[in-house]
């Protein structure tokens, strides 16, 4: 009984400082690309202050909106939490840990996308619907890319449960270290790709709370990518299943560094690239799904051996 | 549950007419069953016409017989009465030409494997035989029914394909795995994976670039209906390799994308679209949309059935390609890197086919349903009646309650089949809400993910809801710049007419179709004709002197 209530203790507080981590996030990244660039860069708390001004404005829907407009950015909001409720950030055995499969959190953050695409259809107007499409078309590429890391990832774990990957790399059981290496790349590419790449005709006719759920969606899917990122191949300071206090703390600190080493390695990538052409989003995500499928290729080919 | 065989006392004794009711057949004869009373009563209560309601119902009638046949000519029967159905039933002959050849494909392989001339599957059974050709034949009879035909307008295609899949899954487990019983051919498997994964990734990419709502949904049928077949490939791979894990699991995505997916959803997204489409007046998804305003009923059934397929939890095709997904984790990991490519190649399909089965619903919701009418007719569409939506209602309840719950339809329905083929029961790897590659594993709890997102949505709606109290109504954003004057149904047209939804593949000339256009109808001289006829001489002696010298 304990156990449960502590168990549902983290969960909770690992979903509240998702939420409070999204936007600050947003607002360090934007900081540190205005520093980067000599510039003295906004207010880390503008993102919350955007939000309180959007929930302030009144809400304009289109004539032929149907329920599916007011309904989606809804759906995308609680689909991408879901996915992050799911990945760990400070401690493992949390409460929804046994629902922690790596296709169910890639099943979600689909779902994410595809409720903002079809409130974008839903709109009727040209340049939501090119931007629903460009998302599509980017999608066939990236979700079959990020099914086959989730695939050769599950074949070095022996399982699809993030618990128990996170739980073998702690241990320093993952092997190969080549394959690990090519999947860490891999995920790198799809994060950039999605964070990057998401089209801005998607949101141009939302507005007001609308407008502000689906801005906070796109800054708690960068919090899913670095959660991955930061459980499966980095979770030094990441506490156990039923850890004390003075662990879970450990791992608290150890995820606000890596969230500010995040933020700033975002910023540096746009600083550097600025916002990438289309064509170069597709062939990074073609090298992403390559190097998955050669990371499962390593891995099958040292088990054929051994 | 054992089985029933019945023999049917017409015509010469060694003809060899038996029923039979297996665990296997009898999963496979309920979905198609259900299927086929949904389609007829829906037929009927929609005021076909009498003639093509008695095809439907010979159609069916006929897959039922090829279910429970207990033999070769049995199988025959129903095949060609199927056939024979679907030839009075549309326009298109070449759907009902295919399910005959199967049927001889499956009649030659079923002869190959027979010993001392007996058809009956018992003593094709209790030797235990499977030789190559036979094996060959088999594979040949069910994908010659999943075979893609070219969509012509009017004709009830896809509507044929979700009672034909399944029987062409349910003809490749007969053949492959229960009639040689251990003796399982490995390279049978490989093949059914490599066709299975060459046909997932080509219908879904005709199915993201179709341009008709009729021709997309067939495609997306037979999709699945490929992954099946990749996936009951894996099984045969497990089964020769005496993996157990692989062989179960592998059977249970088979039967839970073929009758689940290509079956239960698929019946009801040809039901589904075939009513938008006769509502709109038309079959391009260019003329479609907006459709939930004018056609609610028919629109939320459809998206019932898009749910279905797409590969995102809780959905039914999600559980079948997770399971499909776990079966492939656990084949056999021996054999060096060669015999991994075909593993390999089967996941980069399924994942690839996943991604375009996505961009398929999308792309089919987002246009048809959602976004504003593209023509005068789609504007004032007329919604189906209320018996119609009632029936199609039911189908679609059961289509979600088995994505909610996909260890229903394993533990409820398919479990005695695996348990007969795989020779493993499913046991706790299909619970009532837990799917798990092992007992001891955790799993995918479609249940409690469903709740985790309902919970989420429902807490995101109430917290916003209070801000939604001076919303207001607005014409839509041109940009700034004026409607364009040149459309024929004016701004509606500018929408996306679905033709941008898969990316742009680098362009190959030397893979370019050319553009020269052949005489359609090829003139053959009496000098050509002789020739011709001399070459189709020559290759039967040669063949029979072939055969003369490799026979015992």
């Amino acid at each position: 009984m304990l156990e449960a209530l502590a168990e549902l203790v983290a969960q909770l507080v690992h979903i509240a400082l998702v939420l409070v981590a999204a936007p600050s996030l947003a607002g360090a990244t934007d900081w540190f690309e205005a520093r980067l660039a000599g510039r003295a860069g906004p207010s880390l708390l503008e993102p919350f202050q955007d939000l309180v001004r959007l929930f302030r404005k009144a809400p304009a829907l289109p004539e032929n909106a149907s329920p599916v407009l007011t309904l989606a950015p809804a759906v995308s909001l609680a689909a991408t939490l879901s996915a992050a409720a799911l990945v760990p950030s400070i401690t493992l055995g949390m409460a929804l840990s046994p629902l922690a499969d790596g296709l169910v959190v890639a099943g979600l953050l689909s779902i994410g996308r595809i409720a903002g695409c079809l409130a974008a259809l839903d709109i009727g107007a040209a340049p939501s619907g090119r931007g629903a499409e460009r998302s599509s078309a980017t999608a066939v590429l990236a979700e079959p890319a990020l099914l086959m890391f989730v695939f050769a990832l599950a074949l070095m774990g022996g399982s699809f449960s993030l618990d128990q990957i996170i739980g073998q790399q702690r241990d320093g059981l993952l092997l190969p270290a080549a394959a690990s290496a090519l999947a860490l790349t891999s995920l790198l590419a799809l994060a950039y790709a999605d964070i990057a790449g998401s089209a801005p005709e998607l949101y141009q006719d939302l507005s007001g709370i609308d407008l502000a759920i689906a801005r906070f969606t796109s800054w708690l899917r960068q919090i899913v990518w670095i959660n991955l990122i930061g459980a499966l191949f980095l979770p030094i300071g990441m506490a156990g299943p039923r850890a004390g206090i003075g662990d879970s703390g450990t791992g608290l600190a150890a995820w606000l560094i890596k969230l500010v080493a995040a933020a700033f390695c975002l910023s540096v990538v746009r600083v550097m690239f600025g916002i990438p052409a289309r064509q170069t989003l597709s062939n990074v995500l073609r090298i992403a799904a390559l190097l998955a499928v050669l990371a499962a290729v390593i891995v099958l080919s040292s088990a054929g051996s051994a | 549950m054992g089985s029933v065989a019945v023999d049917v006392p017409v015509g010469s004794p060694g003809l060899a007419l038996v029923f039979t009711l297996d665990p296997l057949n009898a999963v496979f004869l309920q979905i198609v069953l259900l299927c086929g009373g949904v389609t007829l009563a829906k037929m009927a209560s929609a005021g076909e016409q009498a003639a093509d309601v008695a095809a439907a119902a010979m159609t069916i009638a006929g897959l039922s017989v090829t279910l429970l046949a207990g033999s070769a000519v049995m199988l025959e029967i129903g095949l060609w009465s199927a056939g024979l159905g679907l030839w009075n039933w549309g326009r298109d002959r070449s759907l009902p030409l295919r399910v005959i050849i199967a049927g001889l494909l499956a009649l030659v392989a079923l002869c190959l494997l027979t010993p001392n001339g007996a058809l009956d599957f018992g003593a094709i059974r209790a030797t235990q035989a499977m030789p190559s050709r036979a094996a060959a034949f088999g594979v040949a009879a069910g994908i010659a029914l999943l075979l893609p035909i070219a969509f012509r307008d009017g004709f009830p295609g896809s509507l044929g394909t979700g009672f034909l899949i399944p029987t062409g899954i349910y003809i490749l487990i007969r053949l492959l795995i229960d009639l040689p019983g251990a003796n399982v051919t490995a390279w049978s498997g490989y093949t059914l994976m490599l066709a299975g994964a060459g046909g997932g990734v080509a219908m879904g990419w005709r199915a993201t670039g179709h341009p008709d709502l009729g021709g997309a949904v067939d495609a997306l049928l037979r999709q699945y209906g490929a992954i099946a077949v990749l996936a009951l490939g894996v099984c045969i791979v497990g089964k020769s390799s005496d993996l157990p894990e692989t062989t179960c699991v592998g059977l249970a995505a088979a039967i839970m994308l073929a009758l689940g997916g290509a079956g239960l959803a698929g019946t009801l997204a040809s039901l589904g679209g075939s009513d938008l489409a006769r509502g709109a007046g038309s079959w391009r998804l260019a003329r479609l949309g907006g459709l939930i305003h004018t056609m609610p009923l028919a629109s939320g059934v459809f998206a019932v059935s898009l749910l279905a397929f797409a590969p995102a939890p809780p959905g039914l095709a999600f559980a079948g390609i997770w399971l499909l997904l776990q079966a492939l984790l656990s084949a056999p990991p021996t054999g060096g890197l060669i015999a991994q490519i075909p593993l390999i190649a089967a996941t980069v399909a399924v994942a690839a086919s996943a991604g375009l089965a996505t961009a398929t619903t999308v792309r089919l919701a987002g246009i048809a349903i959602l976004g504003r009418p593209r023509s005068a007719r789609a504007s004032s569409a007329l919604d189906i009646t209320r018996p119609q939506a009632v029936i199609l209602s039911a189908l679609a309840g059961v289509v979600l309650v088995i994505g909610l719950l996909p260890g229903i339809m394993l533990r409820a329905l398919a479990e005695p089949a695996i348990g007969m083929l795989s020779g493993t029961s499913l046991g706790a790897r299909a619970g009532w809400t837990v799917l798990s590659a092992a007992p001891s594993m955790a799993g995918y709890a479609s249940l409690p993910v469903f709740a985790l997102l309902l919970l989420a949505a429902g807490g995101v709606v109430l917290v916003t809801r209070r801000y939604r109290s001076e919303q207001r109504l607005s014409t839509i954003w041109t940009g700034g710049l004026p409607p364009p004057t040149n459309l024929p149904f004016d701004v509606p047209m500018a929408q996306s007419a679905g033709t941008g939804f898969r990316p742009v593949l680098p362009h190959l000339p030397a893979l370019s179709r050319p553009r020269l256009r052949l005489d359609p109808r090829p003139r053959l001289g009496l000098r050509a004709g002789i020739w011709v006829m001399l070459s189709g001489v020559s290759l039967l002696l040669l063949a029979s002197s072939l055969a003369g010298s490799s026979g015992p």
